[in-house]
This record gives structure tokens, sequence and C-alpha cells, in this order.
């Protein structure tokens, strides 16, 4: 892209084809890390259950996903070298696409713990809140009640 | 013809009618009920506006309301059952396969009926009726019988579905002027009433006004996280939402350098990695403009709606845009070669990468915002185009 002529119009359509023939092309574009995702909910870390996300096992699941099952042919000359080579060239023939769906498989299995742990998260944040409005409404009534009786007891107390 | 539809009459202006039938009316922000309130909005300018609201919560009473410049009669849906229909088309429509004619029938009751409005067009005597919305009854009976009307109807397909109603390809047939609010619209009705009729398609490019003066300004605090990327998951507050199959931490870990501010309904938080912000702001249009205006791009990874207006805005304001493939939104991007779209995750994130490109984006900013001005930033030409359409 650093070469765009000056003058002529940009097709959006042609950089998106270009785009599309790169990845056809070249498997390997998708991220391969990333973090669980935070809540960042005020009320979520004032709360006595844990949020799910901060789970050790969503971490642990986020940092060993991503693990290559053959890794690049191994280096050197001599004999063991080229039977390691050989051996690598096989596995990589006869299962290299059963890893490479194995790997998508693990990472579509992250995104979807991490996406179902976020909403977990959500809706007990919801829960909380609406407890704390129960709560508070109940406060409101109780202070209107006593706010009254107070107002009725002085109107009794004046001297007619 | 009842009373309460006569005493229409003495509030009659010199001004012609034109009658206004849609299910989406109100103030929100949700797109069909706003292009509704814009369409009304601009025909008055021309015409007095008489809106039929077809209200699917029960019996209203007979009469009209004033609502700012407008006259709304409000009319209740008969017998719809919203969720069996929901249902039902999700299990009956099959992408590229045609609605049998039972199938067709069946989504059309479930609809429900809204009778009574040809006898409050009849009261009203319009010179043009406009019909916002594919999604609503359609009496075709009651349509046939005026045929005197000038007919235009706005279709804002959300996807294709709408066109496989046998009750909405005979009403289209019957428009003297079918409005599309983006070119797959157009091509979508066009296949519909065949090579003869394609000609009563024209395109209504909807004009979006900015508020340039408050834009000028950054929302607090984003100015410390450096360039960033705007990602749209959910916007306005209603609307469909993405959820969250597509990480803002994910996104971060491609863009590298890069922060992410991403507006998830109430809640916008930007982070570049190693701090993050929880935007202190109400989620208002405005505060999106001012998000939008100093981002390097916009990334909108919502359902698709109607109209993809977020997307021309994104465009009037310079910023390229990234947006699902077959929406509303794709299909301005494409039009205006103002941004880029993808169909699933890997080209979300080469599209991305891409866009980092300074002198690709560069272009399409260029690009989407010289399409965008002429065809969504003025609204005089908007309002005298409608008005002609719709008058004849």
């Amino acid at each position: 892209m650093e070469h765009l002529p000056g003058d002529t119009r940009l097709d959006a359509e042609l950089v998106v084809e270009h785009l599309r023939a790169i990845l056809a092309a070249n498997a390997t574009e998708a991220p391969r890390q990333w973090s669980p995702q935070a809540t960042f909910d005020e009320l979520m870390r004032r709360m006595n259950r844990e949020p799910i996300h901060l789970h050790p096992a969503i971490h642990h699941l986020h940092h060993y996903w991503n693990m290559e099952a053959l890794g690049p042919p191994p280096s050197g000359r001599g004999p063991k070298a080229r039977v390691k080579r050989f051996i690598h060239r096989y596995l990589e023939h006869a299962l290299g696409t059963y890893f490479r769906q194995e790997l998508e498989y693990r990472a579509a299995l992250a995104q979807s713990i991490d996406a179902l742990a976020y909403r977990i998260d959500e809706v007990t944040s919801a829960d909380e809140r609406n407890l704390l409005e129960l709560v508070r409404d109940d406060l409101f009534d109780l202070a209107r009640h006593v706010e009254a009786s107070c107002e009725r007891l002085g109107a009794s107390l004046e001297p007619r | 013809m009842s009373d309460a539809h006569r005493a229409i009459a003495p509030h009659r202006a010199k001004r012609p009618t034109v009658a206004l039938v849609t299910r989406h009316w109100g103030g929100g922000d949700e797109e069909r009920a706003a292009t509704a309130r814009l369409v009304a909005g601009a025909l008055s300018r021309h015409a007095e506006v008489e809106v039929v609201h077809l209200s699917p919560t029960g019996d209203h009473p007979a009469g009209a309301l004033a609502d700012s410049v407008f006259r709304v009669h409000r009319l209740g849906i008969k017998a719809a059952r919203p969720e069996r229909a929901g249902i039902a088309q999700a299990a009956l429509t099959r992408r590229g396969t045609p609605l049998g004619a039972a199938a067709s029938a069946l989504l059309d009751r479930l609809g429900g009926q809204a009778p009574g409005v040809a006898e409050l067009l009849d009261a009203i005597e319009p010179r043009a009726v406009v019909l916002v919305g594919h999604d609503q009854p359609w009496d075709h009976a009651a349509w046939s019988a005026s045929g005197r009307v000038r007919l235009s109807a706005l279709p804002l397909l959300g996807d294709s579905h709408g066109l496989q109603l046998d009750s909405v390809c005979r009403l289209l047939e019957r428009c003297d002027v079918v409005l599309a609010a983006h070119p797959g619209e157009a091509r979508a009705v066009q296949a519909v009433l065949g090579p003869e009729r394609a000609g009563r398609v024209r395109a209504l490019d909807l004009a979006f006004t900015i508020n340039r003066a408050a834009v000028r300004h950054r929302l607090f605090g984003v100015r410390w996280f450096g360039r960033y990327v705007v990602l749209l998951r959910g916007f306005p507050a209603g609307a469909p939402r993405l959820e969250r199959t597509i990480t803002h931490e994910m996104l971060r870990a491609v863009l590298g350098r890069v922060s992410v501010a991403e507006v998830d309904i109430e809640r916008w938080r930007i982070t570049d990695g190693e701090n993050t912000l929880l935007l202190p702001v109400n989620p208002s249009r405005v505060n999106l403009w001012r998000l939008m205006e100093h981002a390097v791009a916009t990334i909108d990874v919502r359902p698709g709606g109607p109209l993809g207006r977020e997307a021309i805005e994104s465009m009037l304001l310079g910023t390229p845009v990234l947006v699902p493939d077959a929406t509303a939104a794709m299909e301005h991007a494409r039009a205006a070669s103002g941004g880029l779209w993808f169909a699933e995750l890997r080209e979300l994130v080469a599209a991305t990468r891409a866009m980092l490109d300074y002198p690709l984006r560069n272009r399409l900013a260029a690009q989407g915002e010289a399409y965008a001005l002429a065809h969504h930033g003025e609204m005089a030409p908007f309002v005298e185009h409608l008005a002609g359409l719709v008058l004849g």
C-alpha cells in the first residue's frame, strides 16, 4: 500500500479483494494471543462474589491455548537431523491439517469461554444492582414513614 | 366516514397534504423511527404532513394528536403475533431460496391487520402517501382502491427477507416511486420489480447534520491515549449489540501501539494496553461524533441496520470505516470507497492492520468524506429531492 497513485480514485473493493487473496494464501493472520476481558464495573470490585473473569483457569487457558504441535522443522546437517526432518515432514503431511484445525478449535474455545465469563459477570452485576435498588427503595419508604410519623407526632404536641 | 375523521377537514391548509404511514414513530434514536421523523420533517417544508402511526399496542381513540408540526393518527394493529412471526420467519426463510405462497401467507397473517387505514386515508384525502418501513401489515386491497393517490415507499430493508413476502412485493409494484436508502436496497427492489419497472426505484440520500462546532473538542481524557480506533459494539441504547465474540482486548492485541476506544451502549472506555479509562460521558450522538472525529478509523461490529447511519456520519467526519459485509453500512463504504469491510474475524484483523497504513487510510478518509458530503451532508437538496419524488 506504500505507493498509492496520487490522483486516481482508489477502489475499496479492490483493496478488500486484495486482502482476501492474501488471507487465502496465508492461514496465520488470526490473532494468537490476548488477555481475558475485564468488565470494569465498579460494583464488581466491591462484591463478595469474585468475578469469573478473574478465575486463574481462564488466565491459564489464555496463556496456553496457542501451542504449536509441531513447530518449525529441525535444523542441522548430521544423520540424526536428517531423520528428525524426515519424521517432521511425515507428521506434517499426515497430521498438519488436523493440528491446524485443533488450534483453530482451541482459539474458538478460548473466545467462547471468555464471552461466557463476561456475560456471567454482567448478569451477576445487574443482579446485585437490582438488589441494591430494592434495598434503597425500602430505605426510602422507611424514611418517608419515619418522617410522616415525626410530623404527626410534632402536630400532636403543638399547643392548641 | 366517522365524525372524528371529518374533523380533519377544517385543519386542511392550502398546501398539499401528504400522509405518511408507518409503524415506526416516536422520539427515540431507533433508525427506522428516526428516518420516519426525518422524512416527515423534510416533507413538511412543502406539504401538510399527516402521520398514520400503526401502533402494536392495541386500540386508540379516533382523531389526531399534534406532534410538533405533524398531526398523528394512531391506529392499532390487530391480531399481530410478533414473537411467532419472528420464529416462523427464521424457520421459513433461507438465504437464496424463495418463500412459498403458503409461508408468505402465514407470515402476513402473523403480522396482523390494520383495519381502518383506507377509511382514514379517504378522510385525509392526501395528494400523496408515503409508506415508511416494509415491516407493517399491508392491506393490498386498500392501496389498490386508492389508485388515484401517488404512492411512494421507503422499505428500509435490514435484509432482503421482507422482499420475499408476496404482499410487500405486490405493494411495491403498485408504488409510483420506491425510495432506496442505499445501493444494495435499490438492487434488491429492482430485482423484485423487474426491468420494466426498475426505473421507479430512486436513490434517497438521507441527509444527516453534524454539529461541527461540538466535535472540535475531544472527549475528556482521550488525548492521553494517542492514536486510537473507535470500536462500535452497541449504539444507541436499544439498538442491536454485538455480543462478545470479537473482544476489545483481541483487537488491541492486533493494533499494537494504537489504542482502542470502545462504545458499548452506556459503557465507553479507552485502553492503550497498560491503562484503561472508563470515559465519564453521556452516551449521546454528539459525544460519539467527538470520539469518531479524532479517530484513525471507526470499526463497526454491530449487526447491520437498515441505514448504516453511523458509517455515514463517520465518513462525514473524515474518518474511514470498517464495517461488516452485506450490510447497509458496507453498501455506503463501497459506494464511497471510504472504508473496508469484513466477513469474518481474520478479515477484520487484516483490514484493521491495513487501515493503519496511513496513505491508504488517508485516501479512504478523503474519498469517504467527499462522497458523504455530496450525498448526505446537505439538508436543503435532500428536502427538495424528496419533495420532488413524493409529490411528483
